[in-house]
Parts: structure tokens; sequence; C-alpha cells
């Protein structure tokens, strides 16, 4: 009978985890396809990029596109930089704004408090497609279309709610003693953040750090919108470019998206860690 | 050296009467332990004088002037929590320092203060680990440390030792002591062990429900307790209450009686602690338990189904079985405490 229960048991466990791996699998490819069907194309001979079945493997790759996708797309060092530059600024400013304004609510005793982070969060529903207007008329108003503010700027004053409630409720997660301490031990406020919360928080500000890079490196919209010059065009601009109307290069557009993919999916990987980390200590505290 | 006023101190939360008129004094250089049961306010009390909370009513002065607008850093006091609130991304080193850095103090001055609070806790050689490296009583240590790092001139503790376990809590207690009368810095204690209160303060502030029931010496408060609560709060085991009436100077309580002169008539409780109590002559219990603790025995008797009286012998003694009855106790009037129906101490003592 014990041994009946057992050989049960072990049979649900074995089915559980088939269950587990088949669901994980299906994901797998269905998340895997654009990204291997954007290699298989990126190694087709010229004007052979949407032809034949969607996975059929080339006969003779044609390794040279990727050479003529950097050709194409322009002065590829500048786009790198630029982009590099907005990526870098957005990350420095969202770390910084939404660290604060989550510790501000987390930890700082003000009237209005609760009611002001509702609006906060409330800000969540806008898409950005419903401010994009007002927003560029603004930035127009301050004579800044054409430069990298309207692409920095929104992040630098705390345009992220989801990032300010992460830190919210990191902080919130952290011992109340804390802060009482470094009252106790002559810190202000913002000294508190700065050496108490900020380095404790390290695992949100990787977390955010990731979002932020994935969003503003693979950011479209906004750069469509604000950039004109063609030495201030970042990389998707130039991806964009190679949409044309008659004679789309399909195989040099999915090499050199492969080029600017790069980064994201090494970054990706590399801090999966901190990244899931990050986003467990957020949803399992209040 | 500082003086410490509390002035009818009184906070609520919502309609929750927290504190209700806390008036008390410590002087320069007194160890003041605030003691009570938990949620008595004890913790607030100690969190309005650090500036961490703030009182609905009354002041706290400090050499008599009010600190009750300013920060906690403004009030320099240094407080030691209970969780040990150190900081675990920094190095013990780190922590000591942390509230002289934040002062910019010149490097020079930090190093030696480390050195030397360092030594004086017996820290030297765990400079370099991390909190989350150290045992319970080293970072209670390293607590310690960090709240006389700067010299302030009030300490608070706010039940540092009740996360540690009992033997390292004698030796933490005997370190407090200790520290205390090499700095002689005035200090507020709170605790909610009345064992620990009774060892570690100069004197005892007994809290009940928001408000203040004895302040005293430790053993006035044993000998003398001016309310029930207290006399039931002070003392391991507690004081035996009994309660009964009085009625023409003779107390009854079930089949217990006792001469009571000069006690006014009306429902009153007798008190006894258990160590002054013989077996002798007097009223006849029933044994209902023993326990033998080797540098005391306990019995626990039965007076009536309402009423149990513990009996402390010192020693390991002969007694008889449990179960059995007509067990004599000497009840030494020197030894009763009387109390009235709310449980306040009554003048005439027999």
């Amino acid at each position: 009978m014990v041994a009946a229960l057992g050989l049960v048991r072990r049979g649900d466990a074995f089915v559980r985890r088939a269950t587990h791996y088949v669901l994980l699998g299906m994901t797998a490819v269905v998340f895997g396809f654009p990204l291997v069907f954007l290699l298989l194309t990126a190694l087709r001979p010229e004007g052979q990029g949407l032809r034949g079945g969607l996975l059929e493997l080339p006969t003779e790759p044609a390794f040279e596109n990727w050479a003529r996708a950097l050709e194409q797309m322009g002065d590829f060092p500048l786009l790198l930089w630029n982009t590099t530059v907005i990526t870098v600024l957005s990350i420095a400013g969202q770390l910084f704004t939404c660290s604060l304004a989550g510790y501000a609510f987390a930890r700082l005793r003000f009237r209005g408090r609760d009611t002001l982070f509702l609006c906060v969060l409330a800000t969540m529903l806008l898409p950005d497609q419903v401010t994009a207007i007002p927003k560029f008329l603004l930035f127009r108003q301050l004579g800044l279309v054409d430069t990298f503010y309207p692409l920095v700027l929104p992040t630098v004053l705390g345009g992220a709610p989801f990032f300010i409630f992460l830190f919210r409720q990191y902080f919130l997660s952290l011992p109340e003693e804390l802060s009482e301490a470094a009252r106790i031990d002559g810190c202000t406020p913002f000294q508190a953040w700065w050496r108490i919360f900020l380095p404790l928080a390290r695992p949100m500000l990787a977390t955010v750090a990731i979002f932020t890079f994935l969003a503003t490196w693979n950011d479209f919209w906004a750069p469509l919108i604000y950039i004109l010059s063609p030495e201030k065009r970042t990389l998707t601009l130039a991806l964009a470019g190679f949409n044309r109307t008659y004679n789309t290069a399909v195989e040099h557009m999915m090499a050199a998206s492969s080029i600017v993919l790069f980064p994201c999916v090494l970054i990706y990987f590399l801090a999966q860690k901190v990244f899931l980390r990050g986003i467990r200590v957020a949803a399992s505290k209040h | 050296m500082t003086r410490l006023d509390l002035e009818q101190i009184g906070c609520t939360y919502g309609t929750k009467r927290v504190l209700d008129d806390v008036t008390l004094t410590v002087a320069d250089g007194e160890f003041l332990v605030i003691v009570g049961p938990s949620g008595c306010g004890k913790s607030t009390l100690l969190r309005i004088v650090a500036g961490l909370a703030s009182a609905t009513s009354g002041s706290v002065r400090m050499d008599g002037v009010a600190v009750d607008g300013l920060e906690p850093r403004e009030r320099d006091v240094a407080m030691v929590f209970q969780n040990y609130a150190l900081y675990p991304h920094m190095s013990v080193r780190k922590n000591l320092s942390f509230p002289l850095r934040v002062a910019r103090r010149p490097r020079s001055e930090i190093e030696t203060r480390v050195r030397a609070v360092a030594v004086k806790l017996g820290l030297s050689e765990l400079l370099d680990r991390r909190p989350a490296q150290l045992s319970g009583g080293q970072m209670q240590r390293v607590a310690l440390g960090r709240a006389m790092i700067r010299d302030p001139r009030v300490f608070l503790f706010d039940e540092p030792l009740s996360n540690l376990d009992a033997q390292l809590r004698t030796e933490m207690r005997g370190e407090i002591r200790r520290l205390h009368r090499e700095l002689g810095i005035t200090t507020l204690y709170v605790t909610h062990d009345q064992e620990e209160a009774l060892t570690l303060g100069d004197r005892i502030c007994v809290l009940h429900e928001g408000r203040i029931q004895q302040i005293g010496a430790p053993l006035e408060l044993y000998r003398k307790p001016r309310t029930s609560f207290v006399a039931r709060f002070i003392g391991t085991p507690a004081m035996n209450l009994v309660g009964g009436e009085v009625q023409g100077e003779v107390f009854r309580a079930g089949s217990l009686e006792l001469s009571a002169p000069s006690l006014p008539n009306g429902p009153t409780t007798l008190g006894i602690r258990p160590d002054e109590l013989v077996l002798g002559q007097g009223p006849r219990l029933t044994l209902v338990a023993v326990e033998r603790l080797g540098r005391e025995t306990r019995l626990e008797c039965e007076l009536d189904a309402r009423t149990r009286l513990v009996v402390c012998l010192p020693g390991d003694v002969p007694t008889p079985a449990p179960g059995a009855r007509n067990v004599g106790v000497e009840l030494r009037s020197e030894a009763l405490h009387w109390f009235d129906a709310a449980g306040r101490r009554l003048a005439a003592e027999l």
C-alpha cells in the first residue's frame, strides 16, 4: 500500500515536472522564434531576405551582410555614441530621481504623502502617445527640439512612476530602525538616503538600470519625434533608414538589427539574476 | 553631564492614549530604567525623548532647555535599538565611525576614537567584518560602540538585550553597567524584563497603560510597591495577591482570616512575597506542586478553589509530597502588603 502510494506520488511529480518543461519550452519557442528568424534572415544572400521558408537555413551564409549593414547605416561610431550618451544619461537620471522619490514616499512623513503617491501611480495609466503632443509643444517652446534634452529630461525628472513604485517597495522592505538610527547618528533625510538606503538598494538600482537601458536603447518613438539632424540620429533611427518603399534589403536590415540588439541580449543575460532579485523583492513586500 | 526632565508627557494615536501625564526627572549621570509590560508606552516615551516621535502634550527638557522642536541630531542623544540597527553594508569600523563621519570630524580623531571604543568593547579584532558576520552579542557591542563614540549628552536604550540568550544577556548587562560607571552619561533604559531593571537601574520607573505607577530605587519598589500592579510586576516569582474584604479590622478571603487593625472596611487585597512565607504555624493549605530549582524550592499551595499561594524556600529542602493537606504557612505581619480596591497601597502596615 505504502509502496503503491509512493509510486503514485512519484508519477504525479513526473507529470508536474513534464508539464512544467513543456510549458517553458513552448514559451521559449514563442520568444526565441523572432531572434532565430532575424539571424537566419541576416545570413541570406542579397535579395533573398524573405524568399524560402521562414526558418530555412541559407545554403551559403552571407556573413558580408554585417559589413554592408554597417556601411549602409552611415557613421556607425557616431550613432553608437549618440545612443550611448542618451542611454547613460537616462539611466543616471532615472536612478537618481526615482530612488529619491521612492525613498521620500517610503520613509519621509509629510502631509498628503499617500495621495501624492497615488497621483504618481495614476500617471502610469497615460500612454506615451497621449502626452506626446503636449510634451512636444513644451520642448518646442523651450527651444529644445533637435537636441538630446527631450530624450533625457523626462527620465531625469522622474517620469517613470513604475520605478518610483519599485524603489518605494524596496525601501519599505528595509527595517524602520535603519532610518531612525541614521537620524540619531546625525543624518539629514538626504544623507540617510545617500549613505544608508541607496547603497542597500543595489539590486533595485541594477533592475531599474537594466529596464531603463532596454527602454532607452531600443526607443524609436522619442528620437523620431525630436531628432531632426542626421548627426544626432540614434541607432534605432538608422535602422528605420533601411525601410524603403521599393527595395528594402531585409537581410541587411536584419544584420543591422542584430548589431543593435546585441548589447541588450548580452546585458540581460549577464544581469539576469540581479534583475529577477530586484523584481522579487519589490513584489514580495507591501 | 545632562539632567533630563520629562514634564507631563502625553501621547495619543488616534483615539488610543499611549502616554498619560508622564512626569519624571533623570538626574545628571543617573541610570534610570523604565519598565513595564508590552504596550505600556515605554518605547514611545523613549522615542519622544530621542526626537523620533512627537508628544501630543508636555515637554522634554535637557538641562532646563526644551528640546521638543529639535531633530534627533540636534539633541545630541545616542540610542541603542532592540534590533541593533547596524548598517549592513558597512564594516564594524565604518559603523562605529559613522556618527563622527556625518559630523565631519577630522580623520585622525575618528581613527583614535574608533580604536579606543574598539578596545573598550573588545571589538579590535572585528573591525573589518560586516554585521552579518557577527554574533548577536558582538552586534550589540558594535551598537553600544556606535552610541558611545561621540560622547552624547544622553544614552537611550530600547530593550537592547531582548534578542540575546539568557547567558549573553547577563554578560551584556554587566558590560552596560560597567560602561555607565566609566562614562557617567545620563541614561534612560527601557525594558520589559523586571530582573534587568532591578540589576541595572539606579532608579526604576514602572509604567502601566501609559501612566507612571511608581518611581524609586530597585529595593524600594520591591519592598514597598505603591500599587498592586508594581507588587505583581516586580519580583520573581510574582507577589501573591489575595483578594478579600476587611470588616471590623479583620481581613477575610475564603477560609483565610487575618487580623487587620487600622485598615478601613471594604474590598482589600493582601500581598505577600513568596520568599517571605515559611512553613510553620498559620493557615492550613493543600500542597499542589513542588518545583526544585537547586538554589530554592517552590511550593504551589491552594488555600481554596480560587486562591493559590506560591512559597519560595531557600535551598533544596525536604517538603511534604504534592497532594498533602494541612500544610501550615506562616504569615508574618511585617511581610504583609495591603492594597485597596483600586490597587493603591494602604498606608497602614501591620
